[in-house]
C-alpha cells in the first residue's frame, strides 16, 4: 500500500547529510531506505524510517525543512525484467514516475508517481504485491505479502 | 498634535531662519575649526561670502573620511569641557566617527526627537519599547530621551534576547516599537515560533523604524505581520542622530526639521544642486550645533525633496524614503543595481522568507550576481520541480526589474544570519581594482 516517507530539503554543503542522519541516530530511529537527489545547490533527501512521525518532529525541532508524504511500496520478483514490468504497467496507464528507489531488503521498491492512488490500482491489477507500511519494518522472516 | 510652531512656517520664514543659521554656522566653524578654515581658504572663500542659501553651493563638501581623519575630536568647535556627551558611529572597520554634544545640543536633540515621534503619532498614552542598541550608537539614547519628552512610557529594552523582548511586549502592553526594520521582521518570526501572533496577541500599533534603508514592500510585510502602522525616520550620527526627519501619519515623505538643518540634493555625478522632485544625494548642513557643526555633509543616501505643504498641516520640506545608498549601489556588468530593488521583488514572492543575501563575484571578466533566499518550510513539498520553478520565477521577476541576470539560490530556512541591528545584505567577492 501507500507508505509514508520523509523528504528533507538540504542545501548542498558539507556535513548537511550527516546532520540529518546523526539527528535520527540520536533517538535510535532506524533507516530502511534512503535516496538523495542532488543538484548544484540544493538537494532533497528521502528517507524511509520505522517511526516517521517521530523522525519528522525531531528533524523539525532541529531546524530542518522537511515534510511527510506518500510513496508506494511494491514488491517485485527478484528476476530480470521485473522492474521494467512495473514501469511499463504504469506507463501504459499514463502514470508518470517522479522517482523510485529500492528499500533495503531484496526486491522491494519505493515509487513516487504523479498519481499514487491509481498507480496502486493498476499495479495490483497487474499482479504486483503492494506492501503495507506496517509490514515494511517487520522482521525479514515474515512474509511481506501476507 | 503638532509639537513645535516651527513646523508650520511659510517657505519665506524657513528661508530667513536658514540663512541666518547658515551665516552663523559658517562664521562659527571658520573661527573655531581649523579644518573648515583651511578648506575655505584653499578655495578663497570667506565667511562673509556666504549670505544666502544659493551661496551654499560654493562651500566645500564634508565626507565621512574627513570626520574619520580628524578622529576623535578634531572637528569639535568647543573644548571637551563644554561637551557633556559623546557618541560614535557604528563603522564596520577602523576607527569610528565620534560626535559630541554640548548641554544645549542635547536639549535641542531631545526636542527634535520629541517632535519627530509626535509627528509619527506617539502620545502620552503610548508605551514605547526601544529595541535599538544603547551605548555609542545614537539611535537608542536619541529615541529614549525624545520619547520621554513626548510623554510616552519608555521601555529601554535595548537589542537582543528576542524572546524576552516579546514577553515584555506582551506583559507591558507595548504600543510603539522602535527598532531597525529587519529586526522587526525577525521579532515577528520569533513570535510566531513562540505561538504569538503579533497582529492579534500584541498591542503594538505603531513602529518607528530607522537605521537602514528599507523598501515599501518591506513596510507592507511588517505592517501585515504586526498589524501596525510602520513609519520611517531618518538621521545620521554625523549630524547628531535621529531627529533630522520623520514621517507623519500621511506617510508621504519625512518632514525635515528645517529650522535646524538645511537639506540639499546634489547630482550624483557632478555634485551640482538639484531642484525639488529630483533624485540625488542628500547633503546636510547643521544650523544650531555647538560641539560639532557640520557643513554640507555627504550622506551618500539617495532621495528627493518635496516642498508642498502636507495634509497633516505641517509646512516643513519632506524627503522621500531613502531607496538606496551610493555606497550600496552595485554595478553589475555596467548596470546599477540597488539591494532595495531586489528586496521589493523578494517580498512579493510567496514561499521565501524576507531574509536574503546578495553575493557578487566575478568569473573571468564578467560579474555574477547570486541572490540567496530562504525557502519557507511550509512551502516545501517533496517535489523537486516545484523548487526549481520557484527559483526560476524569482529569476524572471528579478530580470524584469534589474535588466541583469541574477541566479537565485534557495537556502534552508534560518541559514541567513538574523541580526538585531543592520542586516548585512551584500557580499562582494570581486577582486578590488587598485
Ligand atoms: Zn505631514
Amino acid at each position: 500500500m501507500i507508505a509514508r516517507q520523509i523528504s528533507v530539503f538540504l542545501e548542498n554543503r558539507p556535513g548537511r547529510l550527516s546532520d540529518v542522519l546523526e539527528e535520527l541516530a540520536a533517538v535510535g530511529i532506524n533507516l530502511r531506505a534512503i535516496a538523495v537527489a542532488d543538484t548544484t545547490d540544493f538537494g532533497i533527501m528521502r528517507l524511509m524510517v520505522d517511526r516517521p512521525d517521530e523522525a519528522e518532529a525531531r528533524l523539525k525541532a532541529a531546524g530542518f525543512t522537511c515534510t511527510i508524504n506518500d510513496v508506494i511500496s511494491v514488491e517485485i520478483p527478484d528476476t530480470p525484467g521485473a522492474l521494467a514490468k512495473v514501469t511499463r504497467t504504469l506507463a501504459n496507464e499514463g502514470i508518470n514516475v517522479n522517482y523510485l528507489y529500492p528499500f533495503s531488503r531484496s526486491a522491494l521498491l519505493l515509487l513516487k508517481t504523479d498519481d499514487n492512488r491509481r498507480a496502486v490500482e493498476v499495479l495490483s491489477r497487474a499482479g504486483f504485491s503492494i506492501v503495507d507500511e506496517d509490514h515494511l519494518y517487520r522482521p525479514e522472516e515474515e512474509d511481506l505479502t501476507k | 498634535m503638532i509639537w513645535d510652531k516651527n513646523e508650520q512656517l511659510s517657505r519665506d520664514e524657513y528661508r530667513a531662519i536658514q540663512e541666518a543659521g547658515l551665516r552663523r554656522t559658517v562664521q562659527y566653524a571658520y573661527d573655531r575649526v581649523p579644518f573648515y578654515r583651511r578648506k575655505m581658504r584653499e578655495i578663497g572663500i570667506e565667511p562673509g561670502d556666504i549670505r544666502h542659501l544659493e551661496d551654499l553651493r560654493h562651500l566645500p563638501l564634508t565626507t565621512k573620511d574627513d570626520l574619520r581623519h580628524n578622529y576623535p575630536f578634531g572637528l569639535f568647535a568647543t573644548d571637551l569641557e563644554e561637551v557633556v556627551r559623546l557618541h560614535a558611529s557604528s563603522g564596520t572597520t577602523g576607527k569610528p566617527i565620534v560626535v559630541g554634544y554640548t548641554a544645549r545640543d542635547l536639549e535641542i536633540w531631545t526636542d527634535l526627537v520629541a517632535r519627530m515621534v509626535t509627528l509619527a503619532g506617539v502620545t502620552r498614552k503610548d508605551v514605547a519599547q526601544i529595541c535599538f542598541g544603547y551605548g555609542l550608537f545614537t539611535g537608542g539614547f536619541g529615541l529614549h530621551y525624545g520619547l520621554e519628552r513626548a510623554g510616552a512610557t519608555v521601555i529601554p529594552s535595548s537589542s537582543g534576547n528576542t524572546e524576552k523582548q516579546l514577553m515584555l511586549m506582551e506583559d507591558f502592553g507595548t504600543t510603539v516599537l522602535v527598532s531597525t526594520p529587519s529586526y522587526a521582521l525577525y521579532m515577528a518570526e520569533v513570535a510566531q515560533q513562540m505561538g504569538i501572533d503579533p497582529a492579534k496577541d500584541l498591542n503594538v500599533k505603531l513602529g518607528l523604524f530607522g537605521g537602514e534603508p528599507w523598501s515599501e514592500s518591506m513596510r507592507k510585510e511588517i505592517e501585515a505581520r504586526w498589524g501596525m502602522t510602520a513609519t520611517d525616520n531618518y538621521g545620521l550620527s554625523e549630524i547628531g542622530g535621529p531627529g533630522f526627519a520623520g514621517e507623519c501619519f500621511c506617510r508621504c515623505g519625512m518632514h525635515i526639521a528645517e529650522d535646524h538643518f538645511i537639506a540639499e540634493i546634489l547630482d550624483r555625478d557632478n555634485f551640482q544642486p538639484l531642484g525639488p522632485g529630483e533624485y540625488g544625494e542628500l547633503v546636510i548642513t547643521t544650523l544650531t550645533k555647538e560641539a560639532l557643526p557640520i557643513i554640507r555633509y555627504r550622506t551618500k543616501d539617495i532621495t528627493r525633496l518635496f516642498t508642498e505643504p502636507c495634509a497633516c498641516g505641517r509646512t516643513t520640506m519632506r524627503m522621500e524614503k531613502v531607496t538606496g545608498r551610493t555606497d550600496d549601489m552595485l554595478i553589475i556588468r555596467g548596470v546599477n543595481v540597488f539591494p532595495s530593488q531586489i528586496e521589493s521583488v523578494l517580498m512579493e514572492v510567496k514561499g521565501v522568507s524576507p531574509f536574503y543575501q546578495l553575493v557578487v563575484d566575478r568569473q573571468g571578466y564578467l560579474d555574477t550576481l547570486e541572490v540567496h533566499v530562504e525557502l519557507l518550510p511550509d512551502y516545501f513539498t517533496d517535489n523537486y520541480a516545484d523548487l526549481k520553478a520557484l527559483e526560476q520565477q524569482i529569476e524572471k521577476k528579478l530580470y524584469a526589474v534589474l535588466s541583469v541576470t541574477a541566479r537565485v539560490k534557495l537556502l534552508e530556512y534560518n541559514s541567513i544570519e538574523r541580526t538585531t541591528g543592520k542586516a548585512k545584505r551584500v557580499i562582494d567577492k570581486r577582486p578590488k581594482l587598485i
